[in-house]
């Protein structure tokens, strides 16, 4: 199959540098990724936990959420700028690969729903208790999917 | 180190070690359990430490996050280690050859250390400054936080690096 517009990607004068750089760098951005990953999931868990009732009841879900919020976001911009230049690289591999393209799906949907979620239910201080529960599973569930579906890219 | 070579390609061999590495599907699943091991584990005491160093949840106090916390950072330790050491089983004698692998293990155990000063510091304090009375840790307390977000992150970034050191 041709992807014209990945080939075009992988020949970027960006994607050649990083391509013909040292192998450590390489290495390196594999490490921002995996350190953005685990801040990411770190707030996600606090959060979630949060809300299930797991973890620190006596805390506001609307302060906690807010505060982690910050973290969540901050290990997901590492992850995704690492993420993009591992991608550049052997952008049409990736392209035709169905682990990749199950990754991103449940990215693009675990940014929506996180977003939503922290505006619309996590915000209001009388949340209905099983929206709120629900909305903590499905974060959780979309967010450990992304991980789970990027550790299988190398395994298709 | 010959015998240590010897008792690693005894470990290789045992039938779950083999299993584990012939398996189409086991090993990914044993690498995603260490990463959710590593995200509960890892990921909290990250968040522990930024709270210590006052960067975040500063309107909680130092004690509620920590035994709020501290049985799912446990749990997540029991997951990263028996999977990390299933995950050693099926390829013990490359991880020991490894240039990386003792530095992920000296980092480990220096980060382990430095969890029981932080503990014992801790216990220190409580005894001196009742749970309540004092919201802010002493010196020590927030060098052994330092300390904790430098050496996971060490061990986080050996780890990754396994498999791109040569041996």
């Amino acid at each position: 199959m041709a992807y014209p517009v990945f080939q075009a990607l992988q020949a970027s004068a960006l994607a050649q540098a990083v391509a013909k750089s040292n192998h450590l760098v390489g290495a390196g951005l594999q490490i921002v990724h995996i350190t953005g990953l685990l801040l990411l999931l770190a707030g996600v868990l606090l959060i979630d936990l949060r809300a299930l009732g797991l973890v620190l009841r006596g805390q506001s879900l609307r302060t906690l959420g807010a505060e982690t919020s910050r973290v969540l976001w901050l290990g997901l911009g590492l992850a995704a700028a690492s993420g993009a230049l591992i991608f550049l690289t052997s952008a049409v591999r990736y392209a035709g690969n169905g682990a990749f393209e199950l990754k991103i799906a449940l990215l693009l949907a675990a940014i929506g729903v996180q977003y939503l979620v922290q505006r619309r239910v996590f915000a209001r201080e009388d949340g209905n208790p099983a929206a709120v529960r629900s909305a903590a599973i499905l974060s959780l569930v979309l967010w450990f999917g992304v991980a789970a579906a990027g550790r299988a890219i190398g395994y298709i | 180190m010959p015998a240590l070579l010897d008792l690693a390609q005894q470990l290789q061999d045992t039938p779950f070690g083999i299993a584990l590495a012939e398996s189409r599907y086991a090993f990914p699943i044993v690498e995603g359990a260490h990463l959710i091991g590593l995200s509960l584990s890892v990921g909290l005491i990250t968040l522990i430490d930024l709270r210590l160093l006052g960067f975040f949840l500063r309107g909680i106090a130092v004690d509620d996050v920590l035994r709020s916390l501290r049985p799912w950072v446990l749990w997540g330790f029991a997951l990263t280690f028996a999977s990390g050491l299933a995950l050693f089983t099926s390829e013990a004698t490359t991880a020991l050859t490894s240039p990386v692998f003792p530095y992920k293990m000296a980092f480990i155990a220096l980060a382990g250390l430095n969890a029981l000063y932080f503990e014992l510091r801790l216990h220190r304090w409580r005894r001196r400054a009742p749970a309540g009375t004092a919201h802010e840790p002493p010196s020590s307390i927030v060098a052994a936080g330092w300390a904790s977000l430098g050496l996971w992150a060490l061990v986080v970034a050996a780890g990754r690096l396994l498999p791109y050191i040569p041996h």
